[in-house]
């Protein structure tokens, strides 16, 4: 018999070879030999292997019970399969994916159990069967509601819980379950049908899933389980999403269950029920591959070969050797099998496991190209092919093409209203009653100090956070009740103040998840991404509008931070919006870069009437772009008007630019005139420096390098020397390998090469804890550092941990306090409850605690107003001239940095490229264009 | 099965009497219940706060330590509550392994890693004490048994009261080393802020490993205390840490006091289900438990008291 089979397969070997030949030459020809002969044979053997399973129960020797035993594995597959649909593509990972399955076998035993309970009718088993799989659809539906507003662990445990619970529910209502006696089914023998039909349920779900994924729905999904808030800001209904993929999923495992319990003829919670199922379930789908369609296929198998075949003899240790093999495929084998294929016979594709979905749009595209034709019918775009016209002349309104409707009706009306929004967390009130309008086409900027509740008005008005009161309109109707996705739909899409892009999608992909998804009925959900011809025209404009053509098929993670911001621009103009919300778009990107957001923001205004309302740090871009400011400080607004208007108002002034008024209107509007005078301060600067002479190098850097990932080195090859009570500044390009520098220093990241001494003692390597104790480094970090629910005291103590001699402690305290009074005011304030500025007093105080050599600050102005921004860098220089310390950091704000700087290193690309005396490089022509913003 | 005994086993049927007439033993069983659960709570929510790991075998370290206790008490006829010290010093070392081998890998990996690596320590340990022990139902003799006379229709559990006795010194113990030592300081520091905590010099690994050895110890402490009253089983764990979850999404991640307030109310909660809904009110207590824990996690995602972990933020798995 055997021999036969191997027989038969040898020769669909051979016939599938020719059949994947002629069918996909273009794929195969790019791919290695050795690559070809192993698709062939897998294609081969899994044919050989399914008509082995279909013959099965026609041979003599075939018994029952064998056959019992392949549709009890059919069953686990189709459970795998079915948990990997939530747990896999839409990434929650469920816990108590076997309650469904109970519910599936109670349902069709109530239903056809002769015994004596409440419910005494005898059903057929079809249509018992077919009830089982909509009662566990439906109450999937129902509790998925409600669970699945929970993420990521929370979600798994309450599914577990609602596993328990609902065990323990069949167990109480024995009127209807029998209780823990359980209910008997009449007797049934033909294990062939179940045999078949569970092989084609299987073979269903297979080929169901790998359609689902090639779909919009199943891009929708994959963007839940990327970042659901971002989904959700996309116009994604991602509730209904998620709840209808976990309610098909419950359905399909009911159905299972239904099958099993008229097979097995007797249901008690006991059997009915058991966690193994869902062990087993989600095994599969890891070993195999989560997130792939085949993964929890040969996971499943994989597991049964081990069982069954392997372990027979180790009777319970199995079940044990279970949970070995889960600890080890999560922390060996993330990617399961599929992952190991992918790397090697599928290498011809993308190599992360996580992503075959995306091979299937990858392959759409190349499809794409058979569909020219079509797409040359329609009206080309006037400027479609002319990328340096756009460039030139950004300003020049465009004739947009646009299907959307309310791009006709534009008017000067109120787009966006929010009237009285409070939002409150705790004690604190973040939003306290502020009113906003943006009319159509308009401009405006929100801005005000730190913490004065921009991005949380933000947050409200686009309802990614609800407000406490208040109302929301978008053109004249209500939004207040709304969720983020139907916001997005209505015309008003945002960008996020932490770039918020599908990493693990290429640029194409993220944007053909942006798309309109208002303009989609059901039925549209399920045809691929690219079926809509002239959102595809869009998309390619959009890409060459915003400079990101070449960056098309690429990762988004591969991006630069500036591009990532264009991306999501980008993204947030695919749904025709009326309004965009910017947050921040200018942090943390590069000064030349800037320009290009601020031109592209200016012809999306101008051509399309596209109001914006940015939140933004950057005055001269709010300057340069805004009609309107609005400005808030603690949660109020102060005061609205042109931006002049607000510049120059008292109250402003006083809220946003403190005391330091004088310096920093200077720093608003940066001519000629006051450049000399910076660079004329900065000579004085020098010259009282260099009267204390003597500079011994302390920290001495010799061509270092270090990466984030072996044999890619972000930093290659730095020089750099610090010399004693002198203040360096690093300053350069965002991912000019700046950052990574400073980890290196202080241990974050692994030193590949190079050394470097402090006080002629080599620190390379040290550990992050032991750059403090052993080099005397103290470090202020970019991100927020404080110990935010311990007091400013605790805090202060926390500097000098690992000193136990309890007096010396305390002098420290007082000295810090001596330094920074306003701190000693606070001595028992919680340090989460004061403002970023006062942080960062704290931080840089802290940091003093250990009587450090040198201080290394990476970006000390990171995320604070401008008024503090230049209190932080007097403070820093305050503490040099008094102390004599020596400080090295890392800034973005070169202006500024330098200014207080007797020295400055450019880092771009992982080399230096200019270092001079800090005020050289202030006066120098080609830094001030690149990075002083002050070029052009 | 075994969450049903474990409060079957505990709760008095007084079924004769009027509904306020039942209501101060109602709340003598709950506050008893409440203790043995902050008992059981403190490990796991003090790991969750300082380290961000959710011990899924949490329910599994109080089976084992609950085994050790019985195995004295069988071979030597051991007190249990005496050997609360060895247990606790045996799953001291029991934890530091752990830790070292398996969760400082995946510490700084998503919640979703760590589950699942926990889990599978769960399944281990469940299966392993099945081939060692076998799956009958064990509970270990102690001489602090018996009840105590209030009134007519009012009774202490003697047990329970001692119990609880360990709870709350055990509460007090945790509390001190938290808030009045440099190593709490540290511990505390490193729930907060763990970037921050290694450059003021803490070593953060060494803390993790202090808090996790000494979690499991108390936990396996729990299991020897509250093993007279619970029949010991290798499957008895899930339901306890469905418990321990529930209560420490309700109170705070590392909320010491909030540990102590959760447990109260999820024993008051039980006895009055058992107390009131007559026959099955016991069986409901493991879906009040489950209620409970979904509306507090939908509710109130931070928790009621805040904890040692202002916020759990945590990573989704990509």
């Amino acid at each position: 018999m055997k021999a036969v089979s191997r027989l038969k397969s040898t020769a669909i070997l051979k016939r599938t070879g020719t059949i994947l030949r002629l069918e996909n030459m273009s794929t195969i020809l790019r791919l290695k030999s050795t690559q070809v002969v192993a698709r062939i044979f897998l294609a081969g053997v899994s044919i050989a292997g399914l008509l082995y399973l279909l013959v099965l129960p026609l041979m003599d020797s075939t018994s029952n019970s064998t056959l019992l035993t392949f549709t009890l594995l059919f069953t686990s597959v189709g459970l795998a399969i079915n948990w990997n649909l939530t747990g896999g593509f839409t990434g929650y990972v469920d816990f108590g994916h076997a309650v469904w399955f109970g519910i599936g076998a109670y349902v069709t035993a109530i239903m056809m159990s002769t015994q004596n309970i409440a419910l005494s009718f005898r059903w057929h088993p079809v249509p018992a069967i077919l009830l089982s799989m909509v009662m566990s659809g439906m109450l999937a539906a129902l509790i998925g509601r409600i669970t699945m507003r929970l993420h990521g662990a929370y979600f798994s445990i309450a599914m577990l819980g609602t596993f328990v619970a609902v065990r323990e529910i069949v167990r109480v209502a024995s009127q209807f379950t029998g209780g823990g006696v359980g209910l008997t089914l009449p007797p049934y023998q033909n294990r062939a049908l179940f045999y078949y039909l569970e092989l084609g349920l299987v073979l269903t779900l297979i080929m169901f899933t790998r359609w689902l994924l090639s779909t919009r729905f199943g891009v929708a999904m994959l963007a839940i389980r990327e970042d659901e808030i971002g989904a959700a800001t996309r116009g994604i209904s991602t509730t209904r999403i998620k709840v209808a993929v976990f309610s098909f999923a419950g359905a399909s495992t009911g159905l299972f269950g239904g099958l099993w319990a008229y097979q097995n003829t007797f249901v008690d919670p006991d059997v009915a029920f058991v966690e193994l199922r869902t062990v087993d379930a989600i095994l599969g789908a890891l070993l195999g591959g989560l997130g792939t369609v085949v993964g929890p296929v040969i996971g499943s198998l994989g597991l049964y070969w081990l069982r069954e075949v392997l372990w027979v003899n180790l009777l319970d240790y199995h079940l044990l050797a279970q949970g070995v093999i889960l600890i080890l495929v999560v922390l060996f084998l993330p990617t399961g099998i599929v992952g190991i294929f992918k790397g090697g016979i599928f290498k011809g594709n993308r190599t992360h496991a996580a992503r075959i979905n995306s091979i299937r749009i990858t392959d759409l595209l190349m499809r794409r190209s058979s569909n020219k034709t079509r797409r040359h019918t329609r009206q080309p775009h006037p400027h479609a092919h002319n990328d340096t016209h756009q460039n030139s002349h950004p300003h020049q309104p465009h004739p947009h093409q646009n299907s959307h409707t309310h791009h006709n009706t534009r008017d000067c009306h109120t787009v966006l209203e929010g009237s009285g929004i409070v939002k409150r967390f705790g004690g604190l009130t973040a939003v306290d009653n502020v009113d906003i309008k943006v009319a159509a086409g308009e401009t405006v900027g929100l801005i005000g100090p730190n913490g004065s509740g921009k991005t949380t008005l933000f947050n409200c008005l686009v309802k990614t956070s609800t407000p406490d009161s208040g109302t929301i309109t978008v053109n004249g109707s209500d939004i207040t009740r709304m969720k983020p996705h139907q916001v997005a739909r209505i015309g008003v899409s945002r960008t996020f103040q932490v770039v918020r892009v599908y990493n693990h999608l290429t640029v194409l992909e993220n944007m053909q998840l942006s798309t309109q998804w208002a303009n989609y009925r059901l039925h549209d959900l399920f045809r691929q991404p690219d079926s809509d011809i002239s959102m595809e025209h869009k998309l390619d404009e959009l890409l060459r509008f915003l400079l990101l053509t070449e960056t098309r098929d690429k990762l988004a993670a591969t991006l630069s931070g500036g591009q990532r911001r264009l991306l999501e621009i980008a993204m947030a103009l695919m749904s025709d919006p009326m309004l965009v919300l910017l947050d921040e778009s200018t942090a943390g990107v590069n000064p030349s870069l800037i320009e290009d957001i601020k031109k592209r923001l200016v012809t999306i205004n101008s051509r399309d009437n596209v109001a914006l309302l940015l939140v933004e740090h950057n005055e001269r871009f709010i300057a340069d772009l805004c009609e309107r400011v609005v400005v808030l400080d603690s949660g109020l607004k102060l005061t609205e008007g042109t931006p002049d208007q607000v510049m120059r108002s008292p109250e402003v002034i006083e809220a946003y630019y403190g005391t330091n008024i004088t310096t920093q209107t200077r720093d608003i509007n940066v001519t000629a005139h006051t450049r000399e005078d910076t660079t004329q301060t900065q000579t004085r600067d020098i010259a009282n420096f260099e009267q204390k002479n003597v500079l011994e190098n302390m920290l001495e850097v010799t061509s270092l390098r270090a990466g984030y990932m072996p044999g890619e080195d972000v930093v290659k090859g730095i020089d750099l020397s610090v010399g004693t009570s002198e203040i360096v500044c690093v300053i350069g390009p965002n991912g000019s390998g700046k950052s990574t520098v400073f980890k290196a220093l202080y241990g974050l990241v692994n030193v590949s090469a190079g050394k470097v001494l402090c006080d002629g003692v080599d620190i390379t390597n040290l550990k992050p804890q032991e750059m403090l104790t052993i080099a005397g480094i103290a470090i202020v970090p970019q991100l927020r550092s404080t110990f935010s629910q311990m007091t400013v005291q605790e805090n202060l103590e926390l500097g000098m941990y690992r000193c136990r001699n309890k007096a010396k402690v305390r002098a420290r305290v007082d000295y810090v306090y001596d330094l920074f009074p306003k701190l000693a005011e606070r001595t028992h304030q919680m340090a989460g409850t004061m403002s970023g500025g006062e942080q960062r007093m704290l931080e840089i105080g802290r940091s003093l605690m250990w009587e450090p050599r040198m201080v290394l600050m990476d970006e000390p102005s990171a995320g604070l107003a401008p008024s503090v921004t230049g209190e932080v860098f007097d403070t820093i220089q305050r503490l040099n001239r008094e102390t004599a310390l020596t400080i090295l950091m890392i800034e973005q704000n070169a202006l500024q940095g330098l200014r207080v700087s007797h020295k400055g290193y450019v880092i771009e690309e992982g080399n230096v490229t200019y270092q001079g005396n800090a005020h050289e490089l202030l006066s120098d022509t080609n830094i001030q264009q690149s990075f002083l913003g002050l070029g052009c | 099965m075994a969450s049903t005994t474990l409060t079957a086993s505990v709760l008095l049927a007084v079924s004769t009497l009027s509904i306020w007439e039942r209501l101060p033993q109602a709340i003598i069983n709950g506050v008893a219940l409440g203790g043995m659960y902050t008992m059981l709570v403190l490990g796991f929510s003090v790991i969750w706060g300082v380290m961000g790991v959710i011990n899924f075998a949490h329910g599994e370290f109080v089976m084992l330590g609950a085994y050790l206790a019985w195995i004295a008490n069988n071979l030597w006829g051991v007190e249990p509550f005496m050997s609360v010290p060895v247990v606790f010093l045996l799953m001291l070392l029991l934890g530091a392994v752990t830790q070292r081998m398996l969760v400082s890998r995946v510490i700084n990996r998503p919640h979703l890693v760590s589950l699942l690596v926990m889990f599978g320590v769960a399944i281990i340990l469940q299966n392993f004490m099945k081939i060692v022990f076998n799956s009958d139902f064990r509970r270990t003799s102690t001489a602090l048994q018996g009840t105590w006379r209030v009134s007519d229709s009012v009774t202490i559990p003697v047990t329970k009261f001692w119990i609880l006795i360990a709870a709350l010194g055990t509460l007090a113990g945790l509390l001190g080393f938290l808030y009045r030592t440099r190593l709490g300081q540290g511990i505390r520091a490193a729930a907060q802020n763990r970037e921050a905590s290694s450059i003021v010099g803490i070593d953060v690994k060494r803390v993790y490993l202090v808090t996790f050895a000494l979690c499991i110890g108390i936990t396996g402490a729990a299991g020897a205390v509250i093993s007279p009253v619970v029949g010991i089983q290798p499957f008895q764990g899930p339901p306890l840490t469905l418990k321990a979850f529930a209560i420490t999404a309700m109170a705070g991640l590392g909320s010491i006091w909030g540990a102590l307030g959760g447990a109260m109310m999820l024993g008051l909660i039980e006895s009055g289900l058992a107390t009131y809904v007559e026959g099955i009110g016991s069986n409901l207590a493991v879906v009040a438990s489950f209620v409970i824990l979904v509306a507090a996690l939908v509710l109130r995602p931070q928790g009621i008291y805040g904890g040692l972990r202002q916020n759990d933020t945590y990573q989704k798995d990509t």
